[in-house]
C-alpha cells in the first residue's frame, strides 16, 4: 500500500466491499498508520450520523390519491391488453404492428392537439408578481372556493391555491425569512417584505412566484369588509 | 383464433394454464407472484406493491428533493408509473430496484426541470428539511446534529447524494445500487466514498464555524 489508503479504499472497507488481500492490506496498513485510523474513524461517524437520519412515513393520504388517480385514469395494465380490450382479437403480428402504431400516432396527435387547447387559454409567465394587499389580499374563509377564468382556487392558509392541477405541477414552500427565501426576496424587491411564505410553482421550467401575506394583515382586511378575488395576474 | 405475438403468446399462455395456487401472506410472496396476480388484474396485489415500497419511495425522494411535499407528489407519480408499467418488469432484477429505478429517474427529471436560478439557490440555502406534520415543539426538540446532517446532505451533489442516500440510508448492497443507478460496481465505490468525503468536509465546517461563533 502507498503511504496512506485512499478515502475511497476506507469507504469500501466500512463497507466491507474489499476483496480479501486488499483488506489484509488495509488492516496492516491501519495497525501503524495513525492519520489513516483517524480518518476511517471520521469516515465512520459520518456513515453513523446518516444511518441514524429518521425515517418519515408518507402521509396518509397519499395512499388514496393514488387509489383515486388510478381509478380515474384507468389505465391499463399494458398496452396489448388495451388493445385486446378496445380492438378485439389480434390474428397476426402485422396487424398487431400497424394496429399499434396507429393507434399511437392517434393518441400523439389528439394529446398534443389537446395540450394546444388547454395552453391556448392560460397565458403563461415566466414570473407572476403579486399586485399590492390593498387590491388583492384574498379574503375568505380556509378552505373557500372560488372560481377565476375557469380556474378553481382554494384558500388555505391565507393563500389562494389552484386546484385540480394534476401530476405536472409541485408547489415548493420557502419560508420568507429562509436562506432561499431571503435570496427571493433580495432578487425581487417588489415582492416586500410582506409575507411570512413564498409559494413556488414548478411547470416544466416556467416557476411561478406568489406573495403572501402576514396572518394579521389578513385579519385586518377582513375586519375592514374588503372582499377581492384571488390574484388574476398569474 | 388466439393471440400470436411473442410478449401476448405469454400472457395467452398464463391466462390458459390454471396454476396451482398456494396461498401465502402478502409479505411472503415473490415479486413474481405480485407481478402476475397485477396482470390477472387482481387490485390487492398492487396495494400490496404500494405497501411494500411506499416508505422507500417517499424517503428517496426526500432526501433527494429535500421537501415533503414534493416528495409525497413525487412518490405518487412513481406508483402511477408502477401501475402504468409494471407489465414490462420482467424479473431480471428485483421488484424493489426496479421501483427504485423509476423513482431515482422521476426524481432526476424533476430536478432538471427547475429552473438553474432556483436550484442553486436551493441546494446552497441552509434550510432544514420541515416537515409539516410535526408540530413546532418536535421540531424544536428534533436533534440539532441529525439536522445538520440534512442541511449537509442537501448539499451534497445529487450525483453522489443518489449513492449515499442508496447504501447508507437505504441499506442497499453495491450490487443493487450499480443496478438502480446502472454503473458498474467501482463507479458505484466511488460515488458513495465521494458522497461521504463531501459530508464529511461540509460537517467538519460547520462544527468548525460553530465553534468561532
Amino acid at each position: 500500500m502507498s503511504r496512506h489508503a485512499t478515502a475511497e479504499v476506507l469507504s469500501a472497507f466500512l463497507d466491507e466491499e474489499l476483496d480479501r488481500p486488499e483488506e489484509q492490506r488495509l488492516e496492516d496498513h491501519l495497525a501503524t498508520c495513525q492519520r489513516c485510523r483517524h480518518d476511517l474513524g471520521s469516515l465512520r461517524r459520518v456513515v453513523t450520523s446518516v444511518r441514524r437520519l429518521e425515517r418519515m412515513a408518507p402521509p396518509p393520504v397519499l395512499a388514496q390519491n393514488v387509489q383515486r388517480h388510478i381509478a380515474l385514469s384507468g389505465s391499463p395494465a399494458s398496452p396489448l391488453e388495451w388493445m385486446e380490450q378496445r380492438l378485439g382479437r389480434i390474428h397476426s403480428s402485422s396487424s398487431i404492428f400497424f394496429t399499434f402504431a396507429l393507434v399511437t400516432t392517434l393518441a400523439v396527435l389528439l394529446y398534443f392537439f389537446a395540450e394546444g387547447v388547454e395552453r391556448a387559454g392560460q397565458p403563461r409567465t415566466a414570473l407572476v408578481l403579486p399586485p399590492p394587499p390593498a387590491l388583492s389580499a384574498p379574503v375568505g374563509e380556509q378552505g373557500e372556493i372560488r372560481v377565476v377564468d375557469g380556474r378553481s382556487f382554494v384558500l388555505m392558509d391565507g393563500l389562494w391555491r389552484q386546484q385540480d392541477l394534476g401530476q405536472r405541477f409541485a408547489d415548493f414552500h420557502v419560508e420568507a425569512d429562509s436562506a432561499v427565501g431571503r435570496e427571493i426576496l433580495r432578487r425581487h424587491p417588489e415582492l416586500g417584505s410582506l409575507g411570512n411564505r413564498i409559494l413556488l410553482r414548478f411547470e416544466e421550467g416556467v416557476v411561478e412566484l406568489r406573495g403572501a401575506w402576514r396572518r394579521a394583515q389578513l385579519d385586518a382586511l377582513r375586519r375592514d369588509g374588503a372582499e377581492r378575488p384571488p390574484d388574476q395576474s398569474e | 383464433m388466439g393471440v400470436t405475438t411473442a410478449s401476448a403468446s405469454s400472457l395467452a399462455v398464463s391466462r390458459e394454464a390454471t396454476p396451482e395456487v398456494t396461498p401465502l401472506a402478502p409479505g411472503e410472496q415473490t415479486d413474481a407472484d405480485l407481478v402476475q396476480r397485477f396482470l390477472y388484474g387482481d387490485e390487492e396485489a398492487f396495494a400490496e406493491i404500494y405497501r411494500r415500497f411506499d416508505t422507500m419511495v417517499y424517503n428517496l425522494a426526500l432526501r433527494m428533493v429535500g421537501n415533503p411535499e414534493e416528495a409525497a407528489d413525487l412518490t405518487q407519480e412513481v406508483f402511477l408509473r408502477v401501475f402504468r408499467h409494471l407489465a414490462k418488469f420482467r424479473g431480471t432484477s428485483s421488484l424493489k430496484t426496479w421501483v427504485y429505478r423509476v423513482a431515482l429517474n422521476l426524481c432526476r427529471s424533476r430536478r432538471s426541470r427547475r429552473k438553474r436560478w432556483l436550484l442553486q439557490l436551493a441546494e446552497e440555502a441552509e434550510e432544514t428539511v420541515e416537515d409539516e406534520r410535526r408540530g413546532p415543539e418536535a421540531l424544536a426538540l428534533a436533534d440539532d446534529a441529525s439536522r445538520q446532517v440534512e442541511r449537509a446532505l442537501r448539499a451534497v451533489k445529487p450525483v453522489f447524494r443518489e449513492a449515499v442516500v442508496l447504501r447508507d440510508l437505504e441499506e442497499l448492497s453495491y450490487e443493487e445500487i450499480a443496478t438502480i443507478l446502472q454503473v458498474r460496481i467501482g463507479t458505484v465505490r466511488s460515488r458513495i466514498s465521494r458522497g461521504r468525503q463531501a459530508l464529511r468536509q461540509l460537517l467538519e465546517r460547520e462544527e468548525m464555524s460553530e465553534e468561532q461563533s
